[in-house]
């Protein structure tokens, strides 16, 4: 017993590090496969502390040693005791951080609006490097969303996230507003390669088999070779010349086998063959954005819907339904995290989900103080959005204006981070909420 | 006994008729909506034929005209629909519900998708009510089954048009778009010129607007929907 005792120590701590290691980027880890090794509770007991920033925490919470990082809006990236809610220390970029982090040897990498990719250090938040980008923007289109006037050219209001960098092998892997997906050396901030879409590159790039696997706004999904930033194939999903709606990958990638699953605002979650490009099959929404980025786990494909505020669970191998579709009340952006036999599904209304993994059935839900508030008549009675009292025109800035008064009731952006029972997710209400 | 009860209720009568009467002006106020409140602007009177009618403008929100619906005026109260006013409208129900307090305003509630606020009117001058534009009277050779397509974003549509008089002994119909989806809309506004017609379908803000020629058969214009116009021919089918 005693001589057991180092071996039974020592597989315990691996098997502690590498759960730790695997929520230390975007989805957990370099597949985007968006499974946490550690289960979430399943009932909700209480709010252990809440950390406040300056601006919206669109960014979804990584672990790294204890500590729980992120960026925020206010153009901060934090790193906070995850026992505690104490900050260690905050990091100033030169603009918001809607981007989630990733940490690797020692440094946290995010994207901020500045252009830039910060490499910080991951002890002290210190600047280690950072890479230029030709610089961030939003997509935008001409009479976007039908808004008017038609020959306007409108910033997509609901453009609100970052490309989370990837690292792998010793590069860190993004996409910027400028329309290239990057490569560069991790430890020198040196560009290794770019590759050039047709259109902002918001998502994250996902990673297996030395493919980099991203999507576009110009309604691509690409893969490139990780050395080289070769194309080895382009996948074509919906376009819309009218008002740019259906259109374009918010959506990250989750690789799981040969298979690449991803949402796509054309309305439909796709399932892609990792090797040839091809479509295995496909997912109608009626229209509604799959912004939300898939979880895959045990053969299943969990992901949720904008518009028609769905939970889907479908068999990873046919597209068949699992389970019957689920209510979300209100638009889903945010992506699910399986976490043992839990999925959280984080929800724009500024309520989290907990559902079962195996039949779906709401666990308990978290909704924010500005949620319970609902002031303004943000939501109905039912947590719906109640669009016809938000929205008033399609003229002029009245859409965005709806769409920001969406937000106000705390909005979860983000992608769950579970750790040894504690959920942590950010919240536009500009916390980041650990719960358990 | 007899005498004075049909006294008091002569006099009840009367109290309620000065109400009712009192009801017709211009009301201005706020609906206290947490965080943002909305202003109302409110007309009330009576129509030709003695009925009651109004219209509400929501300034700020782009509403002028706004028909009340369902309209009740009685016993020093007054309610009324505004579904006209907001998107979804139909399932939101948005309603306001005024009574008339001493001090000669109204008070009461706005409900909204199952919300309620405090709103309080006061009158500010007389009404100005905006009348609906009222359909035309459809004739043998506009009512009837009309067919034909267009096309927005590469994307073809079949249109089928199918117009009558209703009970009113006014125009309106049915349309139903088939393209990606099938969407059938009510058609709640039909106006015939001289030369042009033009159709409305206010819920979806879909327009259709051509050169009519009776003896042809054939509607030759556009339809317009938000900010998207496309060239549509419709030709009678039946």
């Amino acid at each position: 017993m005693i001589a057991l005792r180092p071996i039974v120590l020592g597989a315990l701590l691996a098997l502690a590090s590498s759960s730790l290691l695997a929520q230390a980027m975007y989805r957990g880890d370099a597949a985007h496969r968006g499974v946490s090794a550690d289960a979430a509770p399943r009932e909700f007991h209480r709010v252990r502390w809440t950390f406040p920033t300056g601006g919206r925490v669109v960014s979804s919470p990584v672990w790294s040693g204890g500590l729980v990082l992120f960026g925020s809006d206010d153009g901060h990236v934090y790193a906070v005791d995850a026992a505690t809610g104490q900050q260690r220390w905050m990091a100033r970029t030169g603009g918001p951080v809607p981007s989630t982090p990733a940490v690797a040897d020692g440094r946290v990498f995010a994207v901020s609006y500045d252009g830039r990719l910060w490499a910080l250090d991951a002890r002290t938040g210190e600047v280690l490097w950072k890479f230029a980008t030709e610089g961030e923007r939003r997509f935008e289109a001409r009479g976007l969303h039908g808004m008017q006037p038609r020959t306007q050219t409108f910033a997509d209001m609901y453009d609100v996230y970052l490309s989370s960098p990837l690292v792998v092998g010793g590069k860190v892997f993004f996409g910027s507003g400028d329309g290239h997906v990057y490569a560069v050396d991790a430890a020198t901030g040196r560009l290794a390669w770019k590759f050039a879409t047709g259109d902002v590159v918001h998502a994250s790039p996902a990673f297996a088999e030395g493919l980099v696997v991203v999507g576009s706004w110009d309604g691509r999904l690409y893969a490139l070779d990780a050395a080289t930033g070769a194309q080895r194939w382009a996948f074509q999903a919906g376009v819309d010349p009218l008002i740019h709606n259906q259109q374009g990958f918010q959506s990250s990638p989750a690789i799981a086998g040969d298979t690449v699953y991803v949402g796509c605002r054309d309305g439909h979650l796709y399932a892609i063959g990792l090797h040839d490009g091809a479509q295995k099959w496909a997912i109608d929404t009626e229209g509604s954005w799959v912004n939300s980025s898939p979880a895959v786990a045990q053969g299943r494909v969990y992901f949720a819907t904008a518009d028609t505020a769905r939970y889907h669970v479908v068999d990873a191998a046919t597209g068949q339904p699992a389970q019957a579709p689920g209510s979300t009340q209100a638009y889903v952006f945010g992506s699910p995290t399986v976490a043992g036999d839990t999925v959280l599904v984080p929800v724009l209304n500024g309520s989290l989900q907990a559902r079962d993994r195996d039949d779906g059935r709401l666990l308990w839900t978290f909704r924010t103080e500005a949620a319970r508030a609902n002031r303004d008549w943000v939501l109905a009675p039912d947590g719906r959005f109640n669009a016809g009292w938000l929205f008033t025109s399609s003229w002029g800035d009245a859409t965005a204006d709806g769409a920001r008064r969406q937000q106000s009731v705390g909005s979860f952006f983000g992608t769950p981070l579970v750790v040894a029972g504690t959920v942590y997710i950010g919240s536009a209400d500009s916390n980041v909420y650990a719960l358990e | 006994m007899a005498a004075k009860f049909f006294l008091s209720a002569l006099l009840f009568a009367s109290t309620n008729a000065g109400a009712a009467a009192d009801a017709a002006g211009r009301w201005e106020g706020v609906a206290e909506v947490p965080g943002h409140p909305l202003r109302v602007i409110v007309d009330l009177d009576r129509d030709a034929d003695g009925r009651w009618a109004g219209s509400a403008i929501l300034p700020g929100r782009g509403v002028k005209g706004a028909p009340l619906e369902s309209l009740v005026v009685a016993d020093g109260e007054v309610s009324f629909g505004l579904a006209g006013a907001f998107l979804g409208g139909e399932t939101l129900k948005p309603r306001l519900t005024l009574a008339r307090e001493p001090d000669g305003s109204m008070a009461g509630r706005f409900a909204l998708g199952g919300q309620e606020a405090g709103v309080r009117l006061r009158r500010s001058g007389p009404a100005q009510v905006d009348r609906p534009p009222a359909s035309s009277v459809l004739g043998a050779a506009l009512a009837g089954r009309w067919t034909g397509r267009y096309e927005l974003g590469g994307v073809a549509r079949q249109v089928t048009l199918t117009l009558a008089n209703g009970p009113d002994g006014r125009g309106g119909g049915q349309l139903v778009i088939v393209g990606k989806r099938t969407t059938t809309l009510q058609v709640d506004e039909v106006t015939q010129g001289r030369e042009f017609v033009t159709l409305r379908a206010g819920a979806a803000d879909f327009r259709i607007e051509g050169r009519f020629s009776p003896d042809a058969g054939v509607i030759d214009g556009a339809m317009a929907q938000g900010p998207f116009e496309a060239p549509l021919v419709l030709r009678k089918s039946s």
